[in-house]
């Protein structure tokens, strides 16, 4: 049995800001799955475009930005340009789709992907790009003499945060949470409560789109803004809910943490067996395995119903 | 005779003289679409026959594509029968091993665990250098068919690829006619009407499930070992959710649970692409529209639609 | 008629199984033999689909023992305890909706050939399932409707199926779960009759709500309420103990 070894150069401030990265990670991807979590456990809806709706908010975030010239103004506007295509998309298309099968729904979202990516070839090419942190966190925080950390990746992770919170009062604690979660548990019995099914459902969705779209626009000043972006979270959120299992923001929320830490840390630290190197070359991978051994454990993921 | 067997003798015959007239670039499209019907085909013993919706079907075509690629340029092993044989054994132990992980879920979680496995294989593949990494590997060295000592087909001429890919094709629809129509395709359909009633009946469905999923895993590696020779090229795309999602639009599209169904989807899907890709940069655009019209408005495909005999 | 122990085919012993905390079954015994029709009855909420699925494996009791003759099944999967004999027709009929009654029923016969069969062999050259499925759709009086599609059927003759379809598969405990549920009054007497007959090659569990339909043909019954056997005995027994009357047949009785 070869040797395994297990090594980095990394102090106490570096295991820090490796930290930091690990929970703003996190928390994106949070705000991602926990739309498509939503959707699959309310609606009962597998929606392969969701991360579409990511890439969406990180080109509208970066376009409109170059128009208006300030990144708030322009995250505003996108925030509104996806409920507003939330909600249309949820009346001509996906409303169909609570009536239909999952290979269904997945054909249908699958044609959709294809459809918003070459829409958005059409109108905003092919290029990568970046857009720029926005002025009020435009600087560091000095660590130590020679480390910093961005102020603006502090100040994404509180807004993630918030939201986060937001949600968990939004849906465990008021009113209509209960009514989101009594429409998942008993369509009928809501309706003859006289709540309007179709109207919770469409604003659900578009909330759930937006969500998505808003991560996008928020993470594009930290990562460039892509073609592949959308592809790239969707499946990794299909992890997240997978693992948290489906429908539990709960669920989502410690398996986005969860990823966050894996992939962070199995891209700087070192693992070797004999002279064979397995990370940081396999760190791609080392999410997958995280989901095969959680499914070994429990197939129906940590916090989902039987 | 019956009208259903003359008009399959027909499209038979039509294949097999077909070559001799045609360019040598609809021989090599026509490759092509064989080669993508075997692939829809075995993805719909698993979506059409049992009701398991896999998003990660292209994991086996890739990798028995890779197999052949690494075997050949890393391990300098020429002959067309033991690679076939090393490609197809790798291919399906592994269909094994991820089968019997994914047929503990149901439902969306199957839909997404197969996806997430594809996923993993096309990380190994894209972002390590066993195989060349994102650009993928060129396979200089096509094998050639060997028979006995003789040399039967030269693989690097298109015709005699094109009847290659036709003998695998026939033998594979042989075959999946016989499974569907054995006991254990009673099975399988009977898990895809009523996954409980077979359990309670004294069926032992995983046991089932995890079967067909290897079989078709092996029909599967069968499309990408063919697909391999025919470019001369492995790419993690091979194995990517698009090459998946493409498949399971051509199993719906020409009618899942039919025998010839994931064919014509093939064939259908694959000529709009090459109409399409002559006349626009942007012809997925229309791909995608029509995916989404066939999941609205022909949700039994083309097959059914048109009452074809072809059942 | 022998005395011997070889004819139990289903013995349960102090059987408890809790859900969340709440006692469904508490400390239950029941035992069925061969060629007998044992009644099990009770108010709604009593436990006894509770029983039946934990007897198919369904759900796992908590403590106690369930044995097929003799074998301790205990934790086997659902398909297991079914080879091992036990036929199960549920309480909302199941079967297989898109399939004829030929169909449904030479599906389950086919249980009985090995797993491991040829996977290129055409299901219709075996000649067993096909004969098996005859009889068992001629013992339910369908043969006019056998190849007509499952979910076409009336709610009778679709519970009909599913005992057609359970018989196929040759069990030796058959365990009904309310039959006689929502039959017309004619419908409910050729179950009756079934049920009857079905006991001379059969041990039969049977719950139902028509207590006194199935009193007029049960060997044994048990009682139950509140997740126990309250009394157990012959109908004329259970019929005329005032503790039994006075929870349960003075209520439902009719």
């Amino acid at each position: 049995m070869p040797m395994m070894t297990v090594s980095h150069d990394m102090d106490f401030v570096t295991f820090a800001i490796q930290l930091l990265n690990a929970v703003q990670y996190g928390f994106l991807l949070f705000l991602v799955a926990s739309g498509l979590t939503l959707i699959f456990g309310i609606m009962g809806v597998i929606n392969l475009s969701h991360g579409s709706f990511y890439m969406i908010g990180a080109y509208l975030a970066w376009s409109l930005t170059d128009l208006s010239g300030n990144f708030w103004i322009a995250v505003i506007c996108a925030f509104a340009i996806s409920v507003i295509l939330g909600l249309f998309l949820e009346k001509y298309l996906f409303s169909y789709l609570y009536r239909v099968d999952h290979l269904r729904q997945v054909l249908m979202t699958y044609g959709l992907i294809l459809v918003i990516d070459s829409l958005r070839s059409l109108i905003w090419g092919d290029d990568v790009h970046g857009v720029e942190i926005p002025s009020i966190f435009n600087g560091t925080i000095q660590i130590t003499e020679t480390l910093s950390y961005p102020i603006y990746r502090i100040a994404l992770s509180a807004i993630c945060l918030l939201i986060a919170l937001g949600l968990y009062i939004l849906i465990g604690k008021t009113k209509l949470g209960m009514t989101i979660r009594a429409g998942s548990f008993d369509r009928e019995m809501t309706q003859a409560l006289g709540i309007n099914i179709t109207i919770l459902y469409r604003l659900v969705f578009s909330f759930g789109i937006a969500l998505a779209a808003f991560a996008g626009m928020i993470a594009a000043p930290v990562s460039s803004v892509f073609p592949g972006m959308g592809d790239q979270i969707l499946i990794v959120s299909f992890i997240v809910v997978v693992i948290g299992g489906i429908g539990s923001l709960k669920g989502a929320m410690l398996a986005a943490m969860l990823i966050g830490l894996v992939d962070t840390f199995g891209k700087v630290v070192e693992v070797r067996v004999g002279t064979l190197s397995l990370l940081p070359e396999l760190s791609g991978v080392s999410l997958y395995l995280l989901m095969a051994i959680v499914l070994i454990w429990r197939p129906q993921g940590i916090f989902g119903g039987k | 005779m019956s009208p259903i067997f003359l008009s399959r003798v027909g499209c038979l015959l039509g294949l097999i003289i077909f070559p001799f007239f045609a360019d040598q670039f609809y021989i090599q499209f026509v490759s092509k679409v064989l080669i993508m019907a075997i692939l829809a085909s075995s993805l719909n013993l698993l979506v059409g026959y049992t009701g398991l919706v896999s998003l990660g079907h292209a994991a086996f075509y890739g990798l028995a594509g890779y197999a052949l690629a690494i075997a050949t340029t890393q391990y300098a092993i020429t002959g067309f029968w033991i690679n076939l044989f090393v490609s197809l054994t790798v291919t399906s132990i592994l269909g094994f091993f991820i089968g019997a992980l994914v047929v503990r879920t149901r439902g969306i979680y199957f839909i997404m665990v197969t996806l997430a496995f594809a996923q993993l294989l096309f990380f190994i593949f894209h972002d390590t250098d066993i195989a060349g990494g994102s650009d993928g590997v060129y396979i200089y060295n096509i094998p050639q068919v060997t028979f006995f000592g003789y040399n039967a087909l030269n693989l690097s001429n298109p015709t005699e690829f094109y009847f290659l890919s036709l003998i695998t094709f026939i033998l594979v629809i042989f075959s999946i006619d016989r499974i569907t129509k054995s006991l254990f395709g009673q099975v399988i359909s009977g898990i895809k009407i009523n996954e409980s009633r077979v359990e309670s009946l004294g069926f032992q469905a995983k046991y089932y499930k995890l079967t067909c999923f290897v079989i078709s895993s092996f029909i599967a590696a069968l499309a990408g070992f063919l697909a391999a020779l025919q470019f001369g090229l492995v790419n993690p795309d091979m194995l990517g959710w698009h090459m998946s999602g493409g498949a399971l639009v051509m199993v719906l599209l020409g009618g899942m649970g039919t025998l010839f169904g994931p064919t014509v989807g093939a064939l259908v899907m694959l000529t709009l692409e090459l109409i399409l890709q002559s006349l626009t940069n942007h012809w997925q655009i229309f791909v995608g529209s029509i995916v989404i019209l066939v999941a609205i408005f022909l949700p039994n495909g083309i097959v059914s639609a048109l009452r074809l005999p072809y059942k | 008629m022998t005395s011997s122990t070889n004819n139990i085919v289903l013995d349960i012993k102090n059987l408890s199984f809790s859900f969340d905390g709440l006692k469904a079954l508490d400390n239950v015994n029941i035992t069925c033999k061969s060629n007998e029709i044992h009644a099990l009855i009770g108010p709604n909420g009593a436990g006894k689909s509770t029983l039946i699925n934990t007897i198919t494996g369904e759900l796992i009791p908590t403590t106690g023992s369930t044995k097929i003759y003799g074998r301790d099944v205990q934790g086997l999967s659902k398909d297991k305890i079914a080879r091992l004999g036990i036929g199960h027709v549920y309480q909302t009929t199941n079967i297989f909706p898109s399939l004829t009654v030929f169909e449904n029923c030479v599906l389950a016969a086919q249980s009985l050939l090995s797993n491991r069969v040829n996977i290129f062999r055409g299901a219709e050259t075996y000649a067993l399932p096909g004969q098996i499925a005859r009889e068992s759709i001629k013992k339910v009086q369908l043969v006019d409707k056998m190849f007509t599609r499952a979910d076409l059927l009336s709610h009778g003759d679709q519970k009909k199926t599913e005992i057609a379809m359970v018989l196929s598969s040759k069990p030796k405990l058959l365990l009904l779960d309310e039959p006689l549920a929502g039959m017309s009054g004619a419908e409910s007497n050729t179950i009756l009759d079934l049920i009857n007959q079905l006991k001379e090659s059969n041990s039969i569990l049977v719950v139902e709500h028509d207590v006194n339909a199935i009193l007029s043909i049960a060997q044994k019954v048990s009682v139950m309420a509140s997740g126990r056997i309250i009394k157990f005995g012959n109908p004329n027994d259970v019929r005329s103990d005032p503790y039994v009357q006075r929870v349960y047949l003075g209520n439902h009785g009719k």
